[in-house]
């Protein structure tokens, strides 16, 4: 529903510049809160199964981060932090073996199950071999899973695998209920039991999930919320129009059209967060068949004249297109590590000049007849549809004709993985170890290669940088790695999101990293209100 | 009157056999992969070939189909591929809402389209007639999404007299119930309204210019009893109809309007297992809607036999 326009005359808001709104990043709003209340938190979309083992989407990560710990966590910086474990993991000098120290505070699942090193084995061995995990491709480096004492385990590795720890610090970490798994085994989503600040109550299909404050947390006497309810609402504008009456105390994802009337509203608080997030355009160069089959040329001139990609490139300007699409509030991208990665380097983060005199000379230089058509696919909301019409404008002035072919989600990623597609403007949510945004989308056969582009070189580079475990080491990797895949053009970077979540003014202590997610664990409402 | 009914239970059976098929081959010929969708961001083809096993995607169609009509057999229509929640739980907790929206907007329709009809017809080419034709005009032609923003925005956050969304069970709260409703039945009866007070006014003006009015006038009956009793009762085959056929612009209507009001009722849930791809949601969901179309169909032919006797004293052939 197109109607964000419709919207626009709500109160009448003093003009903002959005320069100052993107700038001002804010992580929290601190103020003392009461104790007990319920907080109703309007997310974008519908999470699936609540089932760490089994979950894929990352609006589902919002509900499992308020009810189920991992043994490590991020902290405002994207650091790793202890959770569940109790200190960072000591890994062999052949980096084939992990050993992780337990919390040994007596700790409790919130159906009162002892935490044990037993446990997490059960848990980790699920998300292992449970059939249909979508956790076993992260621990395919793990081949065993060893209690060594009550509150240590061992991960024995086929391969030295340096993300391991921020992979435990997501889904493939957290650590099931013992009884729950006896008890539902494979439904263990429909009455989740983990060691967490909340614990599952109930769900009603895509209108609520309610956790309530557990009394077996370890920390429960610092949980201020009684209730937390998640509520997913699809369209952009409802969700904002419920928060503005109050049906709502937070939404996740503010849409740029809203965000600088937002962060003058009266009532309102607006969350500000750099993301780990890029889109692109994927440029399909050897995925004629499908992911599955050999690689072959679609033979379609993007794939057959790599200087085509890069006129392609040349022609975007990024600031206009963050300018015009998204009035400036996100962030420009000319590769897959973010500014705030810890592996962001000079070379990283080098951006390709808009440069329409050598994209036209590139053009003029491939012989072929002008305008060069391109197929686009692209998502068909209104925001894509924007930002391709831009795409379009720009493209026509180095003399292509850009079509764009709106296509819905699902049916996009079908139509992607099949190869069925010359380019296609895709996302990726980010992860913060910097070869989660690398190795699937450019070694051969990876499973987000959508483009199918590979050569040997990169795919030994890829490799190289994922495994070395010297981080200074690993940063000089990437910055030789960067700038060669960003020369292949197989993916042209256009922009990097900017996380904007709001709540209303009575409510405190909602946290938000770059990992976008929300934390609730200290939020409540503002005491004496 | 039995014989015939059992022709049409008959007949809705095939109906519904056909339909089931009609809706297999419709989510399978769909474009996009619920396998795809459910591996998310991290889709090996180890995890894909896992997700088909698990869901039965692997097996050969024919196999797929009939096992969806044995389990549709035992009114057991399967595990939701997004919540791994019980297709037939979700169902039956999204009945309700939907049934109660559709009950009171067609309880709007019916009240303001009649009453707006008659008025018009008996004030024809006066004032109160243009006022009436206006209405409907306005209500046929402002979109549900709109009319719902601006409610929402007038009533729920300008002034805050009624939430902008959610749904409140009547075994809850009966005040909170109808404060939930009450915008949404407004926002989709008025459209439905439109058409209504449309028929009725032709209908009433074909009716009383009729003889048999002309003799009940005179005759010296009350002229609002001709109206009511005689010109009325008449018109309403024609609305009759009119009102079974608008159920299918009911049930579109409600999948615009659930969600603008945030409704978890039938049409979003619809909806939202067409975008992903939830095979077991979409098939009962559209299973449940035919079998909903054909029933009230068959309570509209049964209803024709009560307001029209000429109907009933043919055995019901038509």
């Amino acid at each position: 529903m197109a109607v964000g326009a419709a919207l626009v005359a709500v109160g009448c808001a003093p003009l903002v510049d959005p320069q100052d709104v993107v700038s001002t990043e804010r992580s929290v709003v601190d103020a003392p809160v009461e104790d007990g209340g319920e907080l109703v938190i309007g997310l974008e979309d519908e999470p699936d199964a609540l089932d760490p083992t089994l979950a894929t989407t990352l609006v589902g990560r919002n509900v499992f981060i308020s009810m189920c710990e991992k043994l490590y966590d991020v902290d405002a910086d994207l650091e790793l932090v202890p959770e569940l474990a109790a200190d960072a993991p000591e890994i062999s000098d052949d980096g084939l073996r992990v050993t992780i120290p337990l919390r040994e505070d007596d700790i409790q699942f919130n159906d009162g199950t002892p935490f044990t090193a037993e446990a997490v084995k059960q848990s980790l061995d699920r998300h292992r071999e449970l059939p249909g995990s979508m956790r076993a491709t992260e621990l395919s480096a793990v081949e065993s899973v060893e209690v060594v004492d009550d509150h240590t385990i061992e991960l024995d590795l086929s391969r030295p695998y340096p993300p391991l720890q921020s992979i435990l610090a997501d889904r493939a970490g957290m650590i099931l209920s013992p009884t729950a798994l006896d008890e539902l085994g494979e439904d263990f989503a429909q009455d989740p039991v983990c060691v967490g600040p909340f614990q599952y109550v109930e769900r009603v299909a895509q209108d609520r999930i309610v956790l309530e404050r557990s009394e077996d947390y370890y920390a429960s006497d610092e949980v201020p919320l009684e209730r937390v309810v998640y509520r997913p609402i699809p369209d952009d504008v409802t969700r904002l129009a419920n928060l503005r009456s109050g049906q709502l105390d937070v939404v996740q994802n503010v849409s740029p059209d809203d965000v600088t009337t937002v962060s003058a509203e009266d009532g309102l608080e607006l969350l500000n967060q750099p993301s780990l997030q890029y889109m692109g355009i994927t440029v399909n160069v050897l995925n004629a068949d499908g992911l599955d089959e050999e690689p072959r040329s679609p033979e379609t001139v993007m794939a057959e004249h790599p200087e085509l990609r890069e006129a392609l490139s040349l022609t975007l300007d990024r600031d206009a297109i963050n300018d015009v699409v998204f009035s400036g509030l996100y962030q420009p991208a000319c590769g897959p590590i973010p500014p705030i990665s810890a592996y962001a380097t000079e070379e990283t983060q080098a951006c390709p000049e808009h440069d329409l005199d050598r994209a036209r000379e590139l053009v003029a230089e491939s012989g072929l007849p002008t305008p060069i058509r391109i197929e686009m696919m692209i998502p068909n909301d209104p925001i894509s549809m924007r930002l391709g019409q831009v795409l379009q404008a720009m493209a026509a002035e180095a003399d292509f004709d850009l079509r764009l072919q709106p296509t819905e989600f699902a049916t996009g990623v079908a139509e992607g993985r099949a190869g069925n597609f010359d380019t296609y403007i895709q996302g990726w949510s980010g992860r913060p170890d910097p070869d989660g945004n690398i190795g699937q989308f450019h070694v051969r056969g990876g499973s987000n290669n959508y483009g199918g582009n590979f050569t040997e070189e990169t795919d030994e580079l890829i490799q190289a940088a994922a495994e070395e475990t010297d981080e200074e080491r690993r940063r000089e990797l990437y910055s030789e790695l960067v700038p060669t895949l960003r020369d292949g053009n197989s993916i042209i970077y256009l922009y990097r999101n900017q996380i904007y979540h709001a709540h209303r003014d009575d409510t405190a202590g909602v946290v938000t990293y770059p990992d976008g997610l929300i934390r609730v664990v200290n939020a409540g409402h503002v005491a004496g209100e | 009157m039995a014989r015939y009914l059992l022709g049409r239970l008959g007949q809705s059976v095939i109906t519904l056999f056909l339909v089931s098929i009609a809706i297999f081959a419709g989510t399978r010929a769909m474009p996009g992969d619920p396998a795809l969708l459910l591996a998310g961001e991290d889709s090996s083809q180890e995890t894909l070939d896992a997700i088909r096993e698990r869901l039965g995607l692997d097996q050969p169609l024919p196999v797929q189909y009939l096992t969806w009509l044995g389990q549709m057999a035992r009114l057991d229509f399967g595990d939701s591929v997004r919540t791994g929640l019980p297709v037939s739980e979700t169902i039956l907790s999204r009945l309700p809402v939907t049934l109660e929206l559709a009950f009171l907007s067609l309880l709007v329709a019916a009240v303001i389209g009649i009453l707006g009809g008659v008025v018009a017809a008996l004030r024809q080419g006066r004032p109160a007639d243009w006022i009436a034709n206006t209405g409907a005009l306005l209500g046929m032609s402002i979109p549900n999404f709109w009319l719902g923003l601006m409610g929402i925005l007038l009533f729920a956050v300008a002034l805050g007299w009624l939430p902008a969304s959610g749904y409140v069970p009547l075994g809850e709260s009966l005040g909170g119930n109808l404060a939930s409703m009450v915008m949404p039945a407004i926002v989709l009866g008025t459209a439905l309204a439109a058409v209504v007070m449309r028929q009725t006014r032709s209908s009433m003006i074909e009716a009383l210019s009729s003889d048999y009015i002309r003799t009940a006038h005179a005759k010296g009956l009350a002229p609002a009893w001709i109206v009511l009793v005689h010109a009325l009762r008449n018109s309403m085959v024609t609305v009759l109809t009119i009102l079974g056929l608008q159920l299918g612009s009911l049930i579109s209507g409600a999948v615009v309007t659930e969600q603008i009001f945030v409704l978890a009722g039938f049409g979003n849930l619809m909806v939202e297992s067409v975008f992903t791809r939830d095979f077991p949601v979409i098939q009962a969901t559209v299973m449940v809607t035919a079998a909903a179309y054909i029933l009230v169909n068959l309570i509209v032919d049964l209803l024709y036999s009560v307001v029209d006797p000429r109907i009933r004293a043919q055995g019901g052939t038509r």
